[in-house]
């Protein structure tokens, strides 16, 4: 934090800064190029370049997150502002409220217990099944919640956003193979298992399907908060 | 003229912005001392995400002036926020630096486990939704 008698501002700081923001706008300008490919994820394309960056230049990764503060500290407000989405597509929830928490709290319990249990069944450890449990909710909740039940945020962070592009590019495949074509359906199913990754490739395709997307990102959300830390204490 | 106008109005824009940012952390701490006092333990900020989405829907039923004071200071901050919502967790994303030795123990549960998972988690809700909304107008 710069302090407040000098106004005087570290060069790292500035360089850090400099860095994520260009990698991640290298990373979107890449997903443009590919017409929008899910697997071209500008924030893993980001988080592969600054890693590679601070390993070679050996900058410690405690001096990087200090110099790149003011990131983090939106993360909060961001996951407050979650709310405006949900709210705006509220009115869906009250039309269709059987199917939605039914689909959504299912859908989430399954994909939470068989994320956890899987690692711990290929002998996986057991920071890392506690750090998958969350990951199918929206990243930075994810990585609240990891952190909570003890698992390691870093180890949710990229596995919630390769889950997001496992479900946008499976999407397809597999509600096809299932006869499921009602665009609420797939818009739900995008958003509680893929977040806003999988959501993200709805809006051109439905608005429909873009607004069940953005209910069952918020509620998943708050369900994954609700419920991680009970299914967490059955990981021995 | 014409530039200075437009910078005026870039400036406002930015205060706006700045301003829903504050909103959003006062609804965030809310949600955080609401966690203290009741004891239950969820992250602030997705107790402040409830707390925000409940006044926003009061707001829609009640058009008083501050109600409507609430929605559009808070709609443009966290547009600006969700839109970019990828780049304020790349350097939380980065302490994957300090994992290598879990990731290159661990890297095949991984992988199964997020396949799996994320395949099952998609076809059950997208199934059962569809089950419940099938004869359902849209």
């Amino acid at each position: 934090m710069p302090s407040l008698t000098s106004l005087r501002i570290p060069a790292a700081n500035v360089l850090w800064m400099a860095v994520t923001v260009s990698a991640y706008l290298f990373g979107r300008a890449a997903q443009r190029l590919s017409r929008g490919n899910p697997a071209a994820n500008p924030v893993l394309m980001a988080i592969a370049i600054v890693s590679a960056l601070l390993t070679a230049a050996h900058v410690p990764y405690e001096a990087y997150l200090r110099a790149t503060w003011p990131l983090t500290f939106l993360l909060a407000p961001a996951t407050v502002a979650l709310g405006v989405p949900l709210e705006n597509n509220l009115i869906h929830v009250r039309r269709s409220f059987l199917g939605i928490s039914l689909g959504l709290s299912v859908g989430s319990i399954v994909s939470m217990i068989s994320g956890a249990f899987l690692v711990e069944v290929l002998g996986g450890d057991r920071k890392v099944a506690l750090s998958m449990l969350p990951k199918a909710s929206t990243t930075p909740i994810a990585m609240a919640v990891s952190q909570q039940i003890g698992g390691e945020p870093a180890l949710t962070a990229s596995p919630a956003i390769i889950g997001g592009i496992i479900a946008a590019v499976m999407l397809r495949l597999i509600l096809t193979a299932m006869r499921v074509r009602d665009w609420r359906a797939v818009g739900l199913a995008a958003g509680t298992a893929g977040s806003g990754v999988a959501a993200a490739h709805m809006s051109p395709i439905s608005g429909t399907a873009a607004a069940f997307a953005a209910v069952g990102i918020g509620l998943n959300g708050i369900l994954t908060a609700l419920t991680a830390p009970i299914i967490a204490g059955f990981v021995r | 003229m014409r530039g200075e106008r437009y910078a005026t109005a870039a400036v406002t824009r930015a205060l706006r912005l700045i301003g829903g940012v504050v909103i959003l952390f006062a609804f965030g701490l809310a949600g955080t001392r609401l966690n203290a006092s009741c004891s239950i333990e969820l992250p602030g900020a997705v107790v402040g995400l409830v707390l925000l989405a409940g006044a926003l829907a009061i707001a829609r039923r009640v058009s008083a002036p501050g109600m409507r004071w609430l929605r559009e200071s808070v709609a443009p901050a966290s547009g600006a926020l969700l839109n970019h919502l990828g780049l304020l967790f790349v350097p939380a994303g980065c302490a994957l630096v300090t994992e290598g030795d879990v990731l290159r123990r661990n890297w095949i549960p991984i992988l199964t486990a997020l396949v799996a998972s994320t395949t099952l988690g998609l076809a059950v809700c997208g199934w059962i939704m569809h089950r419940f909304v099938a004869g359902q107008e849209k």
